[in-house]
């Protein structure tokens, strides 16, 4: 099982989020998304970022398009990002937040 | 005081002999009337005789005659009006010799020195292995790595990409290997990722005069993200930089190419990608910089710390050229290993993620994130830039990540959209368009109110650039540009100021700064505008507004919108199909 899968699972119903952002490749459709979502076996919601806001506009991206992860508390502030997914981390920010 | 006439002869040691009648003069032996007065300097010389005739100057001999001598070949003398040409003295005649030097002068005005001109030449206008991250040309072949896999194509000998069938499901970068049986061995890695995972280290049997690929896996690991990784021919090990992990060892089979983990090297903040040069490994370690490391021992032998994330890494002319995102081009002197000294940075206005050679070193070629850069490498004392060029056919849409080159003048440039060809031409010369700054970011500002940014307009190319339209592409009032139009020479720079002022219809958006130009490679530039949209970039701490709709995407609309999920901590992940 991947590690954001994991996650949503672990903390679904306990007041926590996860929401993979998909930014589009050019050509690739909601079929192609939807078998690599079956594919996968993700059941956490993955959204069609639409040319608005992405992750990359967080400060410090660099412009990396790579997997760049964030932790929203429950007032709506940003609180972490992260260049590469670090399960351990967020699992103990996650577990920080909802202690508070 | 008296004052003699104009007598040749007599020359100091500082000056050469004017003969009579060169370079126009008129001087004579013969005594002039009224009687001629003293000197008692050159300055008294040109005040009563007048400007010498060119290439010559005044002495003031020790009898108190006005002589009047030939300068020395090289000094120099009245400018002819061409930048393009050298005036100096040769034989006491002021001559304006081309200064190619500096660059091809003949009917060409050149640019003021340390700017650049225009070389790059795009000789095919994109293909599409969309996404693509990685890049090397091999055999005569482009191999693209990315979002939908690895994508071969044979470079025709006019210049476009043929392709091939490859099978290989999703990589991040490749590097050579040895020749096995006629057949090269490439080495790939895909670095996973927190959704699907699957970091994989694969081998490519390929056959050049077929164009054809067999892929194995040779090592999957579903904890470490392989990235960066380099083949030694001369140990026959390939080395892999590992996220978060370190730089990995792997002894390759004479037989067949498979791979044997020979160690694991510990001690780097965040090892991106690496190059073996002779007896050394440069490594690109993140955010703590560079990284030199012995190649047997796989000690660290020397370190520099940028100013940026370094994200690759070449060698050439003891100098390490670092692809430093933040900055651009980090040049580092390596001829001492264990104590690298800076030798500067170039800034390059981007955001630089990859650095490949070319010409045999004397180049440098970095992946710009809009533009591709070359600079040159020839010696510390040559380094600048030399080019900034488009290196995707649709400069206000893609993002240019890769750069591959064939060591001579071919470069390969892959974006979001797709893999263009370049080549380095010397000596060609056109106008050359450059903007400052690829966005401009206008937030907080309120209705009513006006916000002005400057950028700057320069023509970095060797004839006139004639910018014809400079207009803001929106339906939206809110946004103005001025001037409309400009024409620079070479090395002219002009301001342009671009205002926003938010309305109470229309408060902010997005809009694109559009500039039609005469550069014959470039002729749209275009520059992205942001006004009170998304509050800029966000930090930890900045709380995030309503405009911020990553969650309005799905239906129904709003359900999940911010507001709605107040109370519920949201766990974002970037997510890609690669």
């Amino acid at each position: 099982m991947s590690d954001l899968q994991d996650l949503h699972e672990s903390y679904r119903d306990r007041g926590v989020r996860v929401y993979a952002l998909n930014v589009p490749a050019f050509g690739e459709n909601q079929q192609t998304l939807a078998g690599i979502q079956e594919q996968a076996g993700l059941s956490y919601p993955v959204l069609n970022h639409q040319g608005t806001i992405s992750l990359i506009d967080f400060a410090g991206s660099n412009g990396f398009p790579y997997p760049r992860d964030a932790i929203i508390d429950q007032n709506g502030v940003l609180v972490y990002t992260n260049k590469n997914y670090d399960a351990g981390t967020t699992r103990a920010i996650i577990d920080g937040l909802l202690a508070q | 005081m008296r004052w003699l006439p104009r007598r040749p002869l007599i020359q100091s040691s500082a000056l050469l002999l004017l003969g009579l009648g060169a370079c126009g003069d008129s001087a004579t032996t013969e005594p002039t009337v009224p009687e001629p007065e003293l000197c008692a300097s050159a300055a008294d010389c040109q005040q009563s005789q007048g400007t010498p005739s060119a290439c010559s100057g005044w002495s003031c001999q020790a009898d108190g005659s006005c002589l009047e001598v030939a300068l020395a070949d090289g000094a120099a003398c009245a400018s002819d009006g061409d930048v393009c040409t050298i005036d100096a003295c040769a034989g006491g005649v002021c001559t304006h010799t081309p200064d190619t030097s500096v660059c091809e002068c003949e009917g060409l005005q050149c640019p003021p020195s340390g700017d650049y001109g225009d070389s790059l030449e795009m000789v095919f206008d994109g293909t599409t292995p969309i996404e693509t991250v990685g890049s090397a040309i091999i055999d005569g072949h482009v191999f693209t790595c990315g979002g939908f896999g690895l994508d071969v194509f044979r470079v025709t000998e006019s210049d476009s990409l043929l392709p091939s069938d490859a099978a290989l499901s999703r990589c991040q970068n490749l590097t050579a290997g040895p020749v096995i049986s006629g057949r090269r061995i490439v080495y790939v890695a895909h670095h996973g990722d927190s959704y699907v995972k699957g970091p994989t280290l694969n081998r490519l049997v390929f056959e050049p005069s077929r164009s054809d690929v067999i892929t194995t896996t040779l090592e999957a690991d579903d904890i470490v993200s392989f990235e960066g990784l380099d083949y030694d021919e001369a140990t026959g090990i390939l080395w892999v930089a590992v996220h978060g992990e370190g730089v990995w060892r792997y002894q390759t089979a004479a037989l067949d190419g498979d791979l044997t983990l020979i160690d694991k090297l510990a001690g780097f903040e965040n090892a991106y990608r690496l190059r073996v040069v002779g007896e050394l490994v440069y490594v690109a370690d993140g955010d703590a910089g560079l990284k030199i490391l012995d190649r047997d021992s796989g000690a660290v032998v020397g370190s520099f710390p940028t100013r940026g994330f370094a994200s690759d890494v070449v060698v050439t002319n003891n100098m390490a050229f670092i692809a430093t995102a933040s900055i651009g081009v980090t040049v580092v002197d390596v001829s001492a290993p264990g104590s690298p000294a800076l030798v500067r940075e170039i800034e390059t206005g981007g955001q630089a993620l990859q650095v490949r050679t070319l010409k045999a070193g004397d180049l440098v070629v970095a992946a710009n994130w809009r533009d591709v850069v070359v600079i040159d490498a020839r010696s510390p004392e040559a380094v600048k830039l030399l080019a900034v060029d488009k290196g995707t056919p649709v400069s206000n849409v893609a993002r240019l990540l890769s750069v591959a080159t064939d060591g001579d003048g071919l470069i390969a440039s892959s974006d979001w959209l797709g893999t263009s060809l370049l080549r380095w031409r010397e000596g060609l010369v056109g106008p050359e368009i450059d903007v400052s700054v690829l966005e401009m970011t206008f937030s907080g500002v309120d209705v009513g109110d006006e916000a002005t940014q400057t950028l700057s307009l320069t023509n970095r190319g060797f004839r006139t650039l004639d910018v014809t339209e400079i207009r803001v592409d929106t339906d939206d009032a809110i946004w103005s540009v001025t001037p409309s139009t400009a024409s620079l020479a070479p090395g002219e720079s002009v301001p342009v100021d671009v205002q926003f002022q938010p309305s109470a219809v229309v408060q902010g958006g997005l809009a694109t700064l559009t500039l039609v130009s005469n550069d014959p490679d470039e002729p749209v530039a275009s520059i992205d505008l942001s006004g009170n949209f998304g509050g800029s970039r966000l930090g930890p701490g900045d709380a995030l507004t309503d405009s911020f709709d990553f969650l309005d995407t799905e239906s129904p609309p709003g359900a999940q919108s911010l507001e709605n999920l107040r109370g519920d901590v949201i766990v974002l992940a970037y997510f890609a199909t690669f």
